[in-house]
């Protein structure tokens, strides 16, 4: 596999949150809007890249690999607490707003499935290159997938996106008020509650679940073809 | 050496490195934590001693009623400008909790310098009219309550408020620094 290909597994064929499905709790609970969306995912990114390259370090040495086995799933819990402890005091000191919406979940990326699955299924059998640009590949496409959610969401619940609002003076927006007033109907509050996140989670799969199935009968089609 | 142990050495000494590392993060961000608390408190604080936010604060545990104490304090001389209590007190059917600001005047006298009641459950339309009431003690002598106006109507609620005033004007000349009240 070259890096471009691994490079793009993590967005397109193995997308942590539409393909493998991975880290789900956090997921539907921030992204309620955009800009929570935006946050967790850089908070991700710092912690997926960073852990996968300080565990694809220790363990490249096969001597140090061999020590380190029986023992692995603690170092890798030590080297992703680490880093999420220092996302979350960076958090608290310099971004206090985000912070507090992201809230628990910042603590609870230790945790999260993604990261330890990187970690071992990658990162401690790969080189260290190989192992950032695995980690900048899934947190690219953890995030977009989160972005993607939130879109949904944060529209069709408020009618308002708004990124960046509290500390810029021209914050962001992507104001769809106008369409539901047109319309007749208020924002769908529902999209913003847990339910919205298992609607536009489901919805999102089954529209990536057809196209799949489109392309693989037209694939099936083509070979029978030839 | 035992395998077992190698490994739990090299885990040991990650450990190390990971501590060292947070140890240091931490001497960075806490400050500004810190700082970002404080401001926070500061405003707050505003809404009974106006300009609050430009001065240092010091936030010290109270005792029995007096739940906070916090001390303003100018930035450079660090003298105290004024000084800040959380209290509490009983009243009719809660417990009423306040805010005082007091500093000292030109006459070295402890001066009601803003209050606030912050909580209270007390009866609707009646006790209740202590949120936002004028007890007359602004500006006043923190120890004189002759000026003290209660809420016609609602005494135990007034007597609540008019005991944080007691309990500030007990013990703010030794918050002072025991100067004359």
């Amino acid at each position: 596999m070259n890096q471009k290909q691994n490079f793009l597994k993590g967005i397109f064929k193995e997308n942590p949150l539409f393909v493998t499905v991975l880290g789900m709790c956090p997921s539907l609970a921030i992204t309620t809007s955009l800009e929570n969306a935006i946050g967790m995912g850089i908070a991700v990114f710092f912690v997926l890249v960073l852990s996968n390259l300080i565990i694809s370090l220790i363990t490249v040495n096969p001597k140090m690999k061999e020590l380190v086995k029986p023992v692995r799933i603690p170092v890798y819990i030590v080297v992703i607490a680490t880093l999420v402890t220092i996302v979350e005091m960076v958090l608290h000191a310099y971004l206090v707003d985000l912070y507090n919406s992201l809230g628990v979940f910042i603590p609870l990326i230790v945790v999260n499935c993604i990261i330890l699955g990187r970690a071992e299924a990658f990162a401690s059998d790969n080189k260290p290159l190989d192992s950032v640009v695995d980690g900048v590949g899934m947190a690219l496409g953890y995030t977009l997938a989160l972005m993607i959610i939130s879109f949904f969401r944060e529209l069709l619940g408020s009618g308002l996106i708004t990124i960046w609002g509290a500390k810029s003076a021209n914050p962001i927006q992507l104001n769809l008020i106008p369409v539901f007033e047109f319309i007749g109907i208020e924002p769908i509050n529902m999209f913003i509650k847990p339910v919205g996140a298992f609607l536009t989670l489901g919805f999102i799969l089954a529209v990536l679940a057809a196209i799949a199935n489109k392309k693989a009968t037209k694939m099936a089609s083509e070979v029978k073809q030839a | 050496m035992n395998k077992g142990l190698i490994s739990g050495l090299v885990l040991l000494v990650i450990g190390l490195v990971c501590g060292v590392l947070l140890a240091f993060v931490n001497s960075l961000t806490a400050p500004v934590i810190q700082e970002n608390a404080d401001r926070i408190v500061l405003e707050s604080l505003g809404e009974v001693y106006e300009g609050a936010s430009n001065y240092k604060l010091t936030e010290v545990a109270g005792t029995g009623n007096v739940v906070k104490v916090f001390y303003l304090n100018d930035k450079t001389s660090d003298e105290t400008i004024a000084i800040i209590y959380s209290v509490k007190a009983e009243g009719y059917q809660s417990t009423v909790s306040m805010l005082i600001a007091i500093e000292m005047n030109s006459s070295n006298q402890y001066v009601v310098a803003g209050y606030k009641v912050v909580s209270q459950g007390e009866t609707s339309g009646i006790g209740d009219k202590i949120v936002g009431y004028d007890f007359k003690m602004e500006n006043e002598v923190i120890t004189n309550l002759a000026t003290f106006d209660a809420v016609a109507g609602a005494t135990f609620s007034s007597d609540a408020v008019r005991t944080c005033f007691e309990l500030v004007g007990l013990r703010v000349a030794a918050d002072f620094g025991g100067a004359q009240s």
